[in-house]
């Protein structure tokens, strides 16, 4: 295991051991583990420029107004998009190519659901939709899409008989959130 | 599905090529969902519409990392980590959500007591896994600073060598890493190197171009 001191030497060597202006761009930045990470890369690093992506322009403008107090002399560009459609991260991906030429980090988190129940966002198996998307989450309704593979709407309602037969799985859940 | 594969994989798609023109200094693609949990994949069935359950977990783990494997076979100046990032108390249930999703919501607290990861140690330990050096790129360029390229070849200033990629040597440039930094056991690994051995990097990255080609017409922006 790295221990929590290793990480947090390292965090606080940023600022010497790598350079001033790191752009980075979060997807899933609003919520849960994307913005704690935001959070630090604000905090650890010197004039960075961070690109956030989220679905709730509250949320957006909170950590915005957070992240300027955390670190002043950084950029913090909030970019309102639902990011389960393949069009919509077309725009905002041309949107980012259109300012930076060059990007240091990209953090992918959004609809980080964990299958085994090891952590606290996990949707609960017995409720999970047949067959499987990501269900939408109090920060955002389901998204209205037309892609075929990403449209709900073209999976079949669940059978009941389906649901029962889930029911055992639900007490399969892993108590072990590392295993 | 489509969050957690498609959306992330067409992110990374259309932005590689300007991770691949950063600084050497930092150049990191960071997927978070389960890293070190990788298991069999269906490849007549990647969008996972019909496979078991059960199976849910280790064919997303997987499709994620080999994602990154193929990536990083074309961008090899890149390093590329799929992280796992532990329990953490996010504010998914609400407290108007319905009486089921409550239960659940006191089923977790209880049995994951004395297991949560803090939300702040959860940040450090993911902006560790986005700058530390330990997660080098499989070609280290000269250029890069002194502090990560001194580092990457024997250590990131505490002694401690580079993390282990999915291949198993040091240093290799795909990482697949538990909520404590450190690299997938072996059960992934041995998923991994099935996989390796069976070109399913290169399957499953010319599967997801024929969609992204179904679905808007272009394989990248």
């Amino acid at each position: 295991m790295v221990s929590l001191s290793v990480v947090q030497a390292s965090n606080a060597a940023i600022k010497t051991s790598l350079p001033a202006g790191l752009v980075a761009v979060f997807a899933g930045a609003t919520a849960g583990i994307g913005e704690a990470c935001l959070r630090e890369f604000a905090r650890c690093t010197s004039k960075p420029r961070i690109y956030f992506i989220g679905r709730s322009q509250e949320s957006g403008d909170r950590l915005t107004a957070e992240l300027k107090s955390l670190n002043p002399g950084g950029e913090y560009i909030f970019i309102k998009s639902d990011t389960s459609l393949l069009r919509n991260v077309d725009t905002v991906c041309k949107d980012i190519k259109a300012k930076e030429t060059a990007i240091n980090v990209l953090y992918l988190s959004q609809g980080s659901l964990n299958f085994n129940a090891g952590s606290y966002d996990s949707y609960p198996l017995l409720f999970q939709p047949f067959p499987h998307f990501s269900p939408p989450s109090p920060f955002s309704p389901s998204p209205a899409s037309t892609d075929p593979i990403l449209n709900p709407n073209s999976y079949p309602p669940i059978p009941l008989s389906h649901l029962l037969s889930r029911l055992p799985l639900y007490f399969q859940i892993s108590t072990n959130p590392t295993a | 599905m489509a969050l957690s594969y498609y959306a992330r994989a067409r992110f990374m798609a259309n932005l590689i090529p300007l991770i691949a023109a950063a600084a050497p200094a930092l150049r990191r693609v960071v997927t978070v969902m389960a890293g070190g949990k990788e298991g069999k994949v269906y490849p007549d069935d990647f969008a996972g519409r019909n496979i078991p359950r059960t199976a849910g977990r280790g064919h997303l783990a997987s499709m994620l990392t080999l994602s990154l494997e193929a990536a990083a076979r074309r961008h090899p100046g890149v390093s590329f980590v799929h992280a796992f990032p532990g329990a953490v108390k996010t504010k998914l249930i609400r407290g108007d959500e319905g009486f089921a999703m409550q239960v659940f919501k006191y089923v977790s607290l209880l049995m994951f007591l004395g297991r949560w990861l803090p939300n702040a140690e959860c940040g450090e330990r993911q902006l560790f896994v986005c700058t530390s050096p330990r997660y080098a790129p499989k070609e280290v360029e000269k250029g890069a600073t002194a502090a990560a390229a001194g580092a990457t070849r024997d250590g990131d200033g505490d002694g401690e060598k580079e993390a282990t990629g999915i291949d198993g040597k040091d240093g290799s440039g795909v990482y697949a890493v538990d909520w404590d930094g450190e690299s997938a056991g072996a059960k992934a690994e041995e998923w991994l190197a099935k996989y390796r051995a069976e070109d399913m990097a290169e399957r499953l990255w010319k599967h997801t171009e024929d969609e992204f080609l179904r679905i808007t017409g272009s394989v990248a922006i």
